[in-house]
């Protein structure tokens, strides 16, 4: 025990420093390079199927950003259907599946039905067997014509639309009352 | 080795056995009879399949939970309908036109 009137010894050996809590990236460049291999290896071990699967254009959920579209999860029964795809089929062949998803609107059902045919009019499936060409396979030369692509660059997400440009404010523009239009068009639409 | 049904035939025995023996228990039988309750049980379990019935010096210890878990091969397999699944619908070879 410390002697006389001095100061008890306690040294702070716990204290975190902000030497523990820096972060440093010098791996940066060696991890890009193990990056661009790995995504390299995958698409030679799958080759020639493109990398991913064909997923679904959807509107995200909430008012921020539901006017836009982004890739789901995967198709519903009712647009595999549309299509003319088997649904037990569908993951064989790269076409993403989502059960739970549901089409509330007959666009959406059409969107993707119509993505959905356009992969399978760009698709080249090979036999089971070399020598047995079975229904639903590709022809020789389609197949010898086959090469790796990505699905992404082929299915490009549908556009949206543009908005409007910027514009004078008319005085016709000031005296309407949209909040009533608005009021109006949803009161008859309840009807 | 003894076959399956000629096993089962003996636990089927040796249970209703110790049924007898546990009436005995209660009505108060002879000690002769008390004492073979355990015997007869610890029989009853030999004829099943117990990874930890194996003695202690010949078994790997590793942790209880490890001597459990399923092993690799139990793991590994797949239901008949997933089989099945497997077998009719396998990944297909394919090529998505540019």
């Amino acid at each position: 025990m410390v002697r006389h009137n001095n100061v008890v010894p306690n040294q702070h050996f716990h204290k975190t420093l902000w030497q523990d809590h820096v972060k440093t990236w010098f791996d940066q460049a060696a991890r890009k390079k193990r990056r661009r291999l790995k995504r390299a290896a995958k698409a030679a071990a799958v080759a020639p199927r493109p990398v991913g699967l064909l997923r679904p254009a959807v509107h995200p959920p909430t008012n921020k950003y539901n006017y836009k579209l982004r890739q789901g999860r995967g198709f519903t029964f009712a647009e595999l259907k549309e299509a003319g795809i088997n649904k037990k089929q569908a993951r064989s062949i790269g076409v993403a599946v989502d059960h739970r998803r549901r089409n509330r609107s007959a666009e959406s059902l059409q969107l993707n039905s119509q993505r959905l045919k356009e992969y399978k009019a760009a698709l080249i499936v090979f036999p089971k067997k070399r020598n047995k060409v079975k229904a639903g396979d590709s022809s020789k030369e389609e197949i010898a014509s086959a090469v790796q692509t990505k699905v992404k660059g082929i299915l490009k997400m549908p556009e949206l639309p543009k908005g409007e440009e910027a514009m004078v404010i008319t005085d016709e523009m000031k005296s309407d009352d949209v909040f009533h239009k608005l009021r109006l068009l949803r009161a008859e639409a309840k009807e | 080795m003894k076959v399956k049904a000629d096993l089962t035939k003996q636990l089927d025995e040796l249970k209703s056995e110790l049924a007898t023996l546990r009436v005995a228990k209660v009505t108060g039988g002879a000690a002769s009879k008390l004492s073979k309750i355990k015997f007869v049980r610890k029989s009853i379990g030999g004829g099943l399949p117990d990874k930890d019935l194996v003695p202690l010096d010949l078994r790997k210890k590793q942790t209880r939970a490890i001597r459990r878990a399923l092993t690799k091969k139990e793991a590994g397999m797949k239901t008949k309908k997933q089989q099945k699944k497997d077998k009719h619908f396998p990944q297909r070879r394919y090529a998505v036109k540019a």
